[in-house]
């Protein structure tokens, strides 16, 4: 890696490189792009929070507590529409991809900035369109759309479709975005295998964005003409068939969560390393897993489909399938834990968060084996242990891998320190709120209650009750982050170009970072974990 | 033509280290987007590839009410405006600027054929009482809404891009009459129908009636084919707009052999869109 | 009183399976559990041991390839054999052995419909013997549902349009939580029923239309269900069957179809049922539910080779009652 001190005016960097409203709107500018996507996606976050308090507190007591039947069903599905759609899917690639990926390759800008720009109004394009239900009749199909019922449905359900619809196109122009600006503008010297793991699982993700998206378009369009003028190519009234919508559906769903969680594993990749001061331990086997998982990604959708009447065969095939995709995920995780041996491990907060991923994301993987396999699969499925499931991938996975790169790249971007503290504390909050929420849930789904249930019988309100409290901690942790956050975006302490003493090329520009990324194109001459000599 | 260091040589963007770098980099961004739908389209192909396997005689039977005449006509309608797209590229490719707003024009007009006639078929379909699914011997007018909507959505995009040059919002001569073309047809086409037949939805023909009786699930057919060709009609409509655009740039004298990506870019997506109909159509059309 | 009472962690073992499932659980859980304190107790013990000191130094590592490839072979092998336990368990999960007792399933907005083979039917509650297999037969009127059965470890989607099946042996009397696991609309939470698990004599008491004293259901008395069952000996039509050999006269079967072997326009129902068919536009295959419904609503999709197509239309001229019926009726048309 290049060396140069930064000794520019540092005065003038891509926060005030112009100014004005118009400035930021219409900018070209990938870190702009990038924060304008932070600040939309936190915004839906408030919003999808919200509506997951509204769940837990009507789910505090068995019948009504604060909500009628109808009101619940629609509270759940916004809920996991918009936390899916404009949240988990666009945060990390929208958010920090948009900021730190093209720097870190040593780039000016990523390959396509109008359509990076263009991504993101359709992004908000589509988000606004499916958040318009919220004044019409809402949508109370579950974020999954199932035939026949999304088809009778007397709800809004087209315009939350037609806005998944519009958001997928943003998500496969940041896609083609990225793998033509990883292809297309390394810096020289910036060779295949010098690439930080965090360029590699943007990279992986922009491939099943752009393979995967697609086929969940033709779907929902499928699906709105159905709405519209009965089509019936799902709708056994006319024909069709309702399970051929699930295949349908879960051939985009299922890459999609290898969508939310690679790249909060490329961030992982990037955290453990600078705070234990040592390379990533295996580093070939890092990259090459990142493919597998996004390779097996493809073939294993029917495995939320074993209880819905497709054969025994398929069962068989799609259960010993998604077996695999746990080797290359284990390898992942073991691997970060072998990076931590015989490192110096500080303990800041990004590395907290990586020690919380491991160990809320550990969990999410293994009851991901238990749900491969059939005969557990049968009693868990559609129960609460699947929710407890997909939430410890997503939250824990992504939720706190992004976490983890707030704060590592907050210095950069916004040139100024978070107070480590609150920040700690924060994390401590958010770590044990998400325990609570969710580790009884795993108890509830296997005494048997199954999930999107607005009543219950009584002998599971115990467990309902705790995971609400929990939920109001995890709630108290990201208000507190938000407030810190926001304080220290206007009066935090100075931070330098380097404050991690990190090797990738971010850290060898300013923060933050001038319009044009770099004075000067650094050139490369090693690997981005090169922790020897002085620079340990 | 010129020299280099004049103001005809359109600068590369600044993150690129030379125009050819932009080029490669916008033609592999393009493979990427066809690449996508590509798998946009397979979706599609498996909904036929399930209803046929499942229907093979009721597929074929239903086959036989589509118009393979018409069907044919719009095949080689749109292989020579791929043809006319080439020469287009060819043209900016070698300078010859006249030539690359004319084959534009000629691909403009032969995409604008092709969705005449697909009109004209549709239409003909509605009054055999052939509407997709639900629809079928229950005709009412939310399908002919929402094609006439993308259509007057189309002319309404193509004039604006149309007006919109190098220079502000200045009507170019040959631009401006593809987009009174356009909305002359559209207008045409959408005013007819409502006057033609506000009201009437009277079905001709024992056909789809003999067809549904010996198959109830014909329909779906129906649906298999108004969706594809649909989607694929619109995905000719989007073009339409894009080569629209082109003749706009082109007049203005912005393609020349150091810079053509548009033209290839748009000539890629239009051979890709050419290419999809190429296997709709047997598979539609020469079932029966 | 349901056994819910009686419930920890995991529901109680209701059937045979669901002990052989819970033995399968527990290892998962403890493999899991392993892996978990392997990779979070190195964690904290590395986080601990390898903290940042004033003077300490890290080792430079980039990999060891013995590690890495125990750590990949390792899983595998874990993997695969969670995988084959897994599928063993579920082959025997969704094998209903032979001469099960079919009970008919109707999952609609918002309620479970149970039709016995002698035509009685009841509402949210499945009355059914201990130790003896069951079989569901299954279908919806309207949307997605599902049924599941905690304590039996059972689960299967309820289809409009299609049949599915699930079966259970109960070993424990008493009663048994039923829900509707696939989001179904408004009363999705209240679509909740029992598996009432009788002792054999008083099931058989009960299928006679008598009230049973049943203490270990926790309750006094168990009224009898709606339709009075036949007391007829096997060789003679059940109720239902009756009823389908009803409909087969006065809705036109009779036309085309002889009872006797004769040849008329349609192929004789004599011996039909599981017969070995070979149709002219599709495989060949042996005449079942799921056919016999098919050719009423979708009746050129199989032509039996040897007939012409014509047989007319009959979708939406049955309710799911007359379905039932009419294939018992053809259950009878046994070789």
């Amino acid at each position: 890696m290049s060396d140069h001190a930064v000794t520019h005016n540092e005065k003038t960097n891509y926060l005030n490189h112009g100014k004005g409203i118009w400035s930021w709107m219409t900018t070209l500018d990938h870190k702009r792009i990038g924060l304008m996507y932070l600040f939309t996606i936190l915004v839906f976050f408030l919003i999808g929070g919200i509506f997951s308090l509204l769940v837990r507190l009507e789910l505090f007591t068995p019948g009504k507590t604060i909500m009628d039947a109808a009101s619940f069903n629609q509270a759940f599905t916004y809920h996991g529409s918009i936390m899916v759609f404009m949240v988990i899917i666009p945060l990390v690639p929208g958010a920090l991809g948009n900021l730190v990926l093209p720097i870190m390759l040593g780039a000016k800008d990523v390959a396509f900035p109008r359509l990076n720009l263009a991504s993101y109004y359709i992004f908000l394009a589509g988000a606004l369109i499916a958040a318009s239900t919220l004044f019409l009749n809402g949508v109370d199909t579950g974020w999954t759309f199932y035939t026949p019922y999304s088809i009778r449905t007397g709800t809004s359900a087209i315009f939350v479709l037609f806005g998944a619809f519009v958001m997928g196109f943003a998500g496969i122009f940041t896609g083609i975005n990225f793998i033509v600006t990883i292809h297309k503008l390394r810096a020289p010297g910036l060779t295949w295998g010098r690439l930080p793991l965090f360029v590699w699982a943007s990279y992986a993700t922009s491939v099943l964005q752009v393979l995967a998206t697609p086929v969940l378009a033709i779907t929902l369009f499928l699906l709105m003409f159905e709405r519209l003028t009965g089509i019936g190519i799902f709708d056994p009234n006319i024909g069709g068939d309702p399970i051929l919508f699930q295949h349908f559906f879960w051939f985009y769903s299922h890459p999609a969560v290898y969508i939310m969680i690679l790249p909060a594993m490329g961030i992982i990749s990037e955290v453990i390393p600078v705070f234990s001061r040592k390379p990533i331990f295996g580093y070939k086997a890092m990259a090459v897993a990142i493919f597998g998982i996004a390779i097996v990604a493809f073939v294993v959708w029917a495995h939320h489909m074993y209880t819905s009447g497709q054969s025994e065969l398929a069962n068989f095939v799609f259960s010993l399938i998604t077996m695999f995709v746990a080797v290359p995920t284990g390898i992942k995780v073991f691997s970060w834990i072998a990076t931590m041996y015989k490192g110096t491990i500080h303990f800041k907060t990004p590395m907290l968060y990586a020690f919380s991923f491991l160990w809320v994301f550990t969990v999410g993987g293994l009851t991901g084996v238990i749900l491969a396999a059939l005969a557990t699969n049968i009693h868990f499925h559609d129960t609460y242990f699947v929710v407890a499931h997909f939430h410890f991938t997503m939250v824990g996975g992504t939720l706190m891998g992004f976490m983890a790169g707030l704060h590592y790249w907050f210095p950069k971007f916004v040139g100024k320190m978070y107070p480590e503290g609150p920040a700690k504390i924060s994390c401590v909050l958010i770590f044990l709120g998400f325990n609570v929420t969710f580790v009884p849930q795993f108890i509830l789904g296997s005494q048997g209650m199954p999930r999107r249930y607005y009543d219950y019988l009584p002998h599971f309100t115990t467990l309902n009750q705790i995971s609400t409290v929990g939920s109001f901690m995890i709630a108290a942790g990201f208000f507190y982050a938000a407030y810190y956050l926001i304080k220290a975006i206007c009066c935090g302490e100075k931070a330098s170009a380097n404050p991690w003493r990190g090797l990738t090329l971010e850290w060898q520009t300013s923060s933050p970072p001038p319009h044009e990324n770099f004075h000067e194109i650094p050139v490369v001459t090693e690997g981005p974990y090169e922790y020897k000599g002085d620079k340990v | 033509m010129s020299n280099s260091h004049d103001s005809s040589i359109r600068p590369h963007a600044h993150h690129f280290d030379s125009a050819h770098h932009e080029f490669e980099s916008s033609k592999q961004g393009m493979w990427l987007f066809l690449l996508q739908e590509v798998l946009f389209f397979s979706g599609i192909f498996v909904v036929y590839a399930v209803i046929r396997g499942l229907n093979p005689e009721m597929f074929a039977a239903a086959a036989g009410l589509l118009d393979v005449k018409m069907g044919l006509t719009n095949t080689i309608v749109l292989i020579t405006s791929s043809l006319t797209m080439a020469m287009a590229v060819n043209a900016a490719q070698t300078d010859k600027k006249e030539q690359c707003v004319w084959y534009l024009i000629a691909t403009f007009f032969l995409a604008c054929g092709f969705l005449v006639v697909k009109y004209f078929e549709y239409t003909h379909k509605f009054h055999m009482g052939i509407l997709p699914g639900a629809g079928f011997l229950n005709p009412s007018d939310t399908h002919v809404i929402i094609a006439q909507t993308f259509l007057i959505s189309a002319a309404a995009l193509t004039s604006f891009f149309v007006a919109r040059s190098k220079t502000g919002f200045r009507l170019s001569k040959k631009s401006v009459w593809i987009s009174i073309l356009f909305w002359a047809v559209s207008l045409y086409l959408t005013i007819s129908y409502w006057v033609g037949h506000h009201g009437e939805h009277r079905v001709v023909g024992q056909d789809a009636q003999n067809l549904i009786d010996q198959f109830a699930k014909a329909p779906l057919f129906f649906s298999v084919y108004f969706g594809a060709t649909g989607i694929h009609g619109i995905h000719v409509l989007g073009g339409m707009v894009v080569i629209a655009w082109l003749i706009s740039r082109a007049e203005d004298a912005e393609f020349n052999s150091k810079y053509f990506t548009p033209v290839e870019l748009v000539g890629l997506y239009w051979h890709f869109v050419d290419l999809v109909w190429i296997f709709l159509f047997p598979l539609m059309y020469l079932v029966a | 009183m349901n056994s819910e009472a009686a419930n920890g962690m995991i529901p109680i073992q209701g059937t045979e399976i669901a002990a052989q499932w819970d033995a399968f659980y527990w290892f998962c859980l403890i493999v899991c559990a392993v892996f978990f304190f392997l990779v979070v107790g190195a964690m904290i013990v590395f986080a601990m041991k390898y903290r940042h000191q004033p003077g300490k130094r890290p080792t430079y590592i980039e990999g060891n390839h013995l590690i890495e490839f125990i750590w990949t072979v390792i899983p595998t092998i874990v993997v695969l054999v969670i995988f084959a336990w897994g599928w063993t368990v579920y082959r025997g999960m969704v094998s209903a052995p032979a001469g099960a007792y079919e009970v008919r399933v109707i999952g609609k907005q918002w309620a479970w419909d149970f039709q016995y083979e002698d035509g009685r039917v009841t509402s949210n509650q499945l009355f059914v013997p201990v130790n003896k297999p069951i079989k569901l037969r299954m279908s919806s009127t309207d949307v997605l549902h599902s049924f599941f059965v905690p304590n039996f470890r059972i689960k299967q989607d309820v289809v409009p349009g299609m049949y599915t099946n699930v079966w259970f042996e109960a070993t424990v009397t008493g009663k048994h939580r039923i829900y509707c696991t696939e989001f179904c609309g408004l009363d999705h939470s209240g679509m909740i029923g029992e598996v009432v698990v009788l002792k054999e004599d008083d099931w058989k008491k009960w299928a006679r239309g008598k009230s049973i004293q049943a203490d270990y259901l926790g309750e006094d008395s168990i009224q009898a269900a709606q339709k009075k069952p036949s007391v007829e000996a096997r060789s003679e039509l059940s109720e239902l069957a009756k009823k389908g050999k009803q409909l087969y006269e006065v809705k036109g079967c009779t036309a085309c179809h002889s009872l006797d072997g004769s040849k008329k326009i349609g192929p004789s129902f004599k011996g039909i049922w599981g017969r070995k068919t070979a149709f002219s536009n599709a495989k060949n295959q042996n005449v079942d539910a799921n056919y016999i419904r098919e050719s009423l609503e979708y009746p050129k999709k199989k032509i039996v080779k040897g007939y012409p197509p014509v047989m007319m239309v009959y979708k939406g001229q049955f309710t799911e009652e007359d379905y039932n019926a009419l294939i018992e009726f053809f259950k009878t048309l046994k070789k």
